[in-house]
């Protein structure tokens, strides 16, 4: 009984919200106040993840753990961050500047790392996987389409090039359907089995 | 002396051997001390030259020798060797029968005459019957000497035959086989197990007599020629013997080494005993003409002994050479320790584990995770030289007149359209490390709807928004959720929601909206917005602002009109008009992307050449 607990309060909200759903606008206030409420437990959620991170943080400095050095940085961060913020207001344009200027690098830095695993991935890949018809079409795919949306590719002459270069072009949208076809198919079916309770017999 | 009372201590080297070693196992010097008689000194007896200080001490030692239980005692134990077999009043008769005539004489001789010692010294002044008295005393010694180490070799032997296996091989036979396993199929080793394995665990009566005519003949054989024949069919069968002592076996113990050293000690035999006492080791099998080649003096041109192979080359300088290569120095050898072949193999194997402790033996599996370090930094120094390359040195050419996506002509087509006085409601939703790719856009956006006096609101969920942007924001607690609570709640009968509480604005944020432009880098984001959202503000026309890379997974929702438009990243700026930071960044993106597709390309020239060299070593091999 105690497992079939959150499986029974999760298949009753779901019905009750496909109900309020279906029965709009008589529902519709029922229906944002339960949204609010899932809003604001999603929020102390939150909270209790940030509190959870930072006494996580702590225990490994109190403890004199490998790496501690990087709790230390991130406790001070996060506490200049919360006393100014609450001090000057999130509306202060010192306090905006002052984290955009820490923002920007770092995540323009870690987007740099990704792009150059990307390309250190690409030399490796035919080294590690071999020949194979999923990497081999890999390969061509992306060599093909990476060209083509150069642009470098210019074939005003001639109509008929310029119709089989975009049909071209527009293969990755086919590829793109399937993905977002095949993600709406297992969202329902995975809807429906929390509704008939049957994840429970999964757990 | 040595501390330990089972140990003796050589006198040239220190060496420490064994209390019944004849010879140190170290220099090879005698060991001489234990042959002492109590109250006689030899060297000393040998030295003197006084005749008449010879007469009492001899007269002592023949009388003390004649009731010392050394020579009694051979007698006695060969019968208890024998068990009832052979009854001792028939082998003291033999003994008897066997004496020298000096002997017997010096024995009637002290039993008539009440002075016999003084009649013996008379005589003695004689330089023939002095000699005949020193050989007598060199005899008695030998015989003493060679009893002990009869007595010595017997007693290991009579422990071992307790030690006899179900097929009635004794231990020491079964550690030889194991030091020597290929010579167990030896022919040669057949004819050997035929003989009975019995007479070397147990004095026979044809070793006992063969004992005592070798002491004879050692004495005698000078004058004892006609026995010489008895002697070689004696010698070959006794030579035969060690036979059985396959080759190095000397080698791989410490205790046998006075047997195989005791024919040097003696004194040099006759050409002919010595070569009988050779051919054994010489001939290789149980073939008959080679039996019959043993008793030949010689072998001829060694034709056997090559069948023999180099373990049994009688030249002894191949011998030794053998036996340097399998015996272990021998200070590294404790005494008395037996160690077959296989535990020196094991001994050594772990010896050198023990001395590998602490070393790489395997190369690490990570190994080239260097080398990985340096391409990714070699790679790393590519993509930064490409994109500024691109910067710097990127002209307009590199981009003029790239042909306009259709969605982004019909964002562009759909901005310039917006002219009513509804505002246009902004949804911001990218973080900081898009922001090249997304803020040029959202300025050239922002301007055509200022110059188009369009009112904008500016709304995110996302806290990062908050701070990119150059003006606040209106912030929706709760991410999507507070998107779909907004547009699908209306105002309650009782009073407010508790979300509109913490709205800085109006909380409507749908109120008189009829363009939304969503503005963000997930694609995941914007499948949303559309799914949950839209369906319930029906009327609002929704357009994206988006990456590149997001691009193909929002194309199927423009193609089904549930988009009004998508601009997608800094290569379509010119849907909205060029601007000097949007050709930068294309400058930029276009470099990379030419890296890419080279690091790709690359990659499979990697490929095929690891193949061809492959394919190179599996012929040549």
């Amino acid at each position: 009984m105690k497992q079939r607990t959150p499986v029974i309060i999760a298949a009753v909200s779901g019905v009750l919200l496909l109900v309020a759903f279906f029965f709009q606008p008589f529902t519709s206030p029922y229906l944002g106040l339960v949204l609010n409420w899932a809003i604001i437990l999603a929020s102390v959620a939150f909270l209790v993840a940030i509190a959870s991170l930072v006494v996580t943080h702590i225990r490994f400095i109190i403890n004199g753990r490998k790496g501690f050095l990087f709790s230390l940085v991130f406790i001070l961060a996060f506490v200049l961050t919360v006393v100014f913020g609450l001090y000057l207001g999130i509306d202060d344009q010192q306090y905006l500047e002052a984290i955009h200027t820490v923002l920007v690098p770092i995540q323009s830095a870690l987007m740099g790392l990704i792009a150059l695993v990307l390309m250190s991935a690409a030399v490796k890949l035919f080294r590690t996987r071999g020949w194979s018809i999923l990497t081999v079409s890999f390969g061509g795919s992306a060599l093909v389409f990476l060209f083509l949306n150069l642009g470098f590719l210019r074939l005003d002459f001639s109509e008929g090039l310029n119709d089989v270069i975009a049909m071209v072009q527009r293969l990755p949208v086919i590829g793109a359907r399937g993905l977002l076809i095949g993600a709406g198919l297992g969202a329902l079916l995975m809807a429906l089995r929390v509704l008939f309770g049957q994840e429970a017999h999964n757990e | 002396m040595s501390d330990n009372p089972d140990l003796r201590i050589c006198p040239n080297c220190g060496q420490e051997n064994s209390l019944y070693t004849l010879r140190c196992i170290r220099c090879g010097e005698e060991m001489e001390e234990l042959f002492q008689l109590e109250g006689f000194d030899p060297s000393e007896q040998l030295s003197n030259d006084s005749p008449q200080e010879d007469q009492a001490p001899l007269s002592e030692v023949l009388a003390s020798l004649d009731d010392s239980p050394l020579l009694a005692e051979p007698v006695e134990n060969h019968v208890d060797e024998n068990g009832g077999d052979h009854a001792g009043d028939d082998q003291s008769s033999v003994v008897e029968k066997e004496l020298p005539d000096w002997l017997e004489r010096v024995r009637q001789r002290a039993q008539e005459e009440e002075d016999a010692s003084g009649e013996l010294s008379k005589l003695g002044h004689t330089s023939k019957e002095r000699r005949q008295v020193d050989e007598a005393f060199d005899d008695i010694l030998r015989r003493i000497r060679e009893q002990n180490e009869r007595e010595k070799t017997r007693k290991p032997r009579t422990t071992e035959q307790g030690m006899v296996d179900e097929k009635g091989d004794p231990e020491w036979l079964r550690r030889i086989r194991e030091l020597h396993p290929k010579n167990e199929e030896d022919p040669r080793e057949t004819t050997l197990k035929g003989l009975p394995l019995e007479d070397d665990d147990a004095w026979t009566k044809e070793e006992l007599q063969e004992l005592l005519r070798r002491e004879m003949g050692i004495s005698e054989h000078a004058d004892q020629a006609a026995e010489d024949e008895k002697f070689e069919e004696i010698e070959t069968i006794d030579s035969a013997e060690p036979s059985i002592d396959l080759p190095f076996q000397e080698n791989f113990h410490n205790i046998a080494d006075d047997d195989q050293d005791e024919p040097q000690e003696e004194e040099p035999a006759e050409p002919e005993e010595e070569a009988n006492a050779e051919e054994p080791e010489s001939f290789p099998d149980n073939d008959p003409e080679t039996e019959n080649a043993i008793d030949e003096p010689e072998e001829p041109d060694g034709g056997l002994q090559d069948q023999e192979g180099a373990v049994e080359q009688p030249d002894e300088e191949t011998a030794e050479e053998a036996e340097s290569e399998i015996t272990p120095p021998v200070d590294k050898v404790l005494p008395d320790l037996l160690l077959l072949r296989n535990q020196r193999e094991r001994a050594q194997v772990l010896r050198e584990v023990i001395a590998q402790e602490g070393q790489r033996t395997i190369t690490l599996l990570h190994e080239p995770a260097r080398q990985g370090k340096i391409g990714r930094f070699v790679l790393a120094l590519m993509l930064i030289l490409a994109v500024l390359g691109g910067i710097l040195f990127g002209g307009e050419a590199g981009i003029a007149n790239q042909p306009i996506p259709a969605p982004a002509l019909a964002f562009e087509e759909n901005l310039r359209s917006i002219t009513s006085t509804h505002p246009v409601l902004l949804v911001l939703d990218y973080h900081a490390a898009t922001r090249g790719d997304i803020e040029p856009l959202v300025q050239e956006i922002l301007a055509i709807l200022d110059s188009n006096r369009v009112t904008t609101r500016i709304v995110t969920a996302n806290p990062e928004n908050l701070w990119l942007g150059e003006t606040p924001d209106e912030f929706i607690p709760g991410d999507m959720l507070g998107y779909l609570s907004a547009a699908v709640s209306s105002d309650p009968a009782w009073g407010q929601l508790p979300l509109a509480q913490g709205f800085s604005g109006d909380a409507k944020i749908y109120h008189e909206v009829d363009q939304a432009i969503l503005i963000s880098d997930s694609s995941e984001f914007v499948r949303a917005w559309l799914e949950q959202v839209s369906p319930w503000q029906s009327g609002i026309q929704t357009s994206v602002v988006t990456t590149s890379v997001s691009e193909p997974m929002l194309l199927p929702y423009f193609e089904s009109g549930q988009l009004r438009g998508i601009i997608a990243g800094a290569s379509q700026f010119r849907a909205l008009g060029t601007t000097q930071q949007g050709s930068i960044n294309q400058y930029a993106w276009q470099a990379g992307t030419l890296l890419m597709m080279i690091v790709l390309i690359l990659g499979m020239i990697m490929k095929v050449d690891e193949d061809r060299q492959r394919r190179t070593e599996e012929r040549s091999q």
